[in-house]
């Protein structure tokens, strides 16, 4: 399917009462009303968005971006709600996928629906506003958390996006440096694992550091070899 | 007892050490805070860098703004992203070595900018501001690292009004009040680690009681909870729920019907 722009739903409780009924109610979307002036009005300045079958959400964050008029316009919608509601609905054959049971599976309700950033921790799970996110902020260094599919989750996706220091550029970037790899263009196996040098472990670690140095500010080498030396020679 | 280990002999930066404000930028019909100024106390070495970290939900950024001795403004756009209708955000600030990026002096804890007056802000144990909440008049948000806050609609035009209207505050407070005793007993063990928690130490060595232990049992907690609250409640009596009585009772004698819908 294919929109001739970006629209935002209308401020209204209809518009609430559709999107509950889909996203939490299971009722079939009915995507008559994405470009139905009765519910939704187009967002200026907009260029054209294609709904197809995404590789992965870095795909999809591409197009979002394009369609916005460039990376650095997506932030202007960064607290417009009813943007982020009309392009969950539009994706909804791509975040919401049919198990091989024939079943849906739907996760919790604030996946779909955009919580307020100020519960950022919440606001984060959002299946298309924080890819839109990472992507306008890291551009094309996002493509290691932004390489699954649009309808999983992922661990690196967690661990990054619960910590708010994390989404400074310096320290992003260390992530990447340890857990992708550059020439498969893949995650390294075991990033998301329990071991204490996974993802989850690298969050830890990172924040003791950051109480008497200033990682942020070095070169990515240097901020590397402050960390336990096991990182280094686990991962590089 | 909590030990704070300073291996690289970290200072404190004092708030008074520190003025930094905050102005509302304007681009067509968006609004978002931009710094028109930062200064640093000049007792600190003149070399060191001044590493500013702000942030508003979960979007943090960073810039240097210059040395102590030659400070310098981020760019006016440096915020164009904190698009929030509070107009306000979270800063921390720490001095850093040119040569080894190591942290010689920090604040100890992140502190509240905003375009918008804050009520009581610095020691509260609560700020309450004007936010987007709307269907609901009132809410409260508790994030890590940030103060316990409760947001007035800001469809409310006299919202500055009601932030000391002892009906609205004693409808809403108490609520707010235990919201925030059950977030710290829920994470007893690091919430020592939120700088906020030392202004509610404060009021509860006010009020003569002790938070407890990380290894308390639930009816330890649950006995401080109600202590706490048959306390405080007692303290807020004269000042908010006597003159909220009081306004009601005098509002009803004018013949305003409160039952009405």
């Amino acid at each position: 399917m294919q929109y001739d722009g970006i629209y935002r739903f209308k401020d209204n409780q209809k518009v609430e009462d559709e999107f509950e009924a889909v996203f939490l109610y299971e009722k079939e979307p009915d995507f008559s009303l994405l470009t139905n002036p009765e519910w939704v009005d187009k967002v200026p300045a907009t260029n054209s968005f294609k709904v197809k079958n995404f590789e992965n959400k870095f795909a999809c964050a591409q197009a979002l971006a394009e369609s916005f008029g460039g990376g650095s316009k997506v932030a202007k919608y960064r607290t417009d709600k009813h943007v982020w509601m009309w392009l969950t609905y539009a994706l909804y054959d791509e975040i919401v996928k049919v198990q091989p049971d024939g079943t849906k599976k739907f996760l919790r309700y604030d996946n779909y629906y955009p919580a307020p950033l100020s519960d950022f921790q919440t606001a984060a799970r959002h299946r298309i506003r924080t890819l839109a996110f990472l992507y306008s902020k890291h551009r094309d260094d996002a493509d290691f958390i932004l390489s699954t599919e649009l309808d999983k989750g992922g661990e690196l996706l967690e661990q990054v996006t619960q910590t708010a220091a994390f989404s400074d550029t310096g320290l992003f970037k260390i992530f990447r440096k340890l857990y992708w790899n550059e020439q498969n263009k893949s995650l390294k196996r075991g990033h998301g694992s329990k071991d204490d040098l996974a993802c989850r472990g690298l969050v830890g670690e990172l924040k003791q550091i950051m109480v008497t140095y200033a990682p942020e500010l070095m070169t990515i080498d240097e901020a590397v070899d402050l960390l336990d030396p096991r990182f280094k020679s686990k991962w590089l | 007892m909590k030990i704070t280990l300073k291996p690289l002999k970290r200072k404190d930066i004092q708030l008074q050490e520190i003025e930094l404000n905050v102005a509302k930028q304007e681009v067509g019909n968006l609004f978002y805070p931009q710094i028109t100024s930062l200064i640093i106390s000049d007792k600190y070495a003149d070399n060191l860098k001044v590493f500013l970290k702000v942030k508003q939900n979960a979007n943090v950024q960073s810039h240097v703004c210059g040395t102590v001795k030659d400070t310098k403004l981020p760019p006016s756009t440096f915020l164009k992203d904190y698009l929030d209708q509070n107009l306000s955000f979270t800063f921390f600030i720490q001095l850093i070595d040119p040569e080894t990026n190591g942290v010689i002096a920090s604040m100890k804890k992140p502190q509240l900018a905003s375009v918008h007056k804050i009520l009581s802000q610095q020691n509260s144990p609560i700020n309450i501001t004007s936010g987007r909440t709307a269907p609901r008049l009132w809410d409260m948000k508790i994030n890590p690292g940030e103060k316990p806050t409760i947001y007035i609609s800001d469809d409310v035009d006299v919202s500055d009004s009601l932030k000391s209207n002892p009906i609205f505050l004693s409808a809403i407070l108490p609520t707010a009040v235990e919201k925030v005793l059950d977030y710290m007993i829920e994470g007893i063990t690091q919430i020592d680690e939120e700088p906020w928690f030392e202004d509610w130490q404060k009021l509860f060595t006010a009020l003569k009681v002790s938070f407890p232990d990380p290894n308390a049992e639930p009816e330890e907690t649950e006995a401080f909870k109600i202590n706490f609250m048959d306390r405080w409640l007692k303290l807020m009596k004269q000042k908010l729920y006597d003159p909220a009585i009081q306004n009601l009772n005098s509002e009803n004698s004018r013949g305003d019907d409160f039952n009405a819908v």
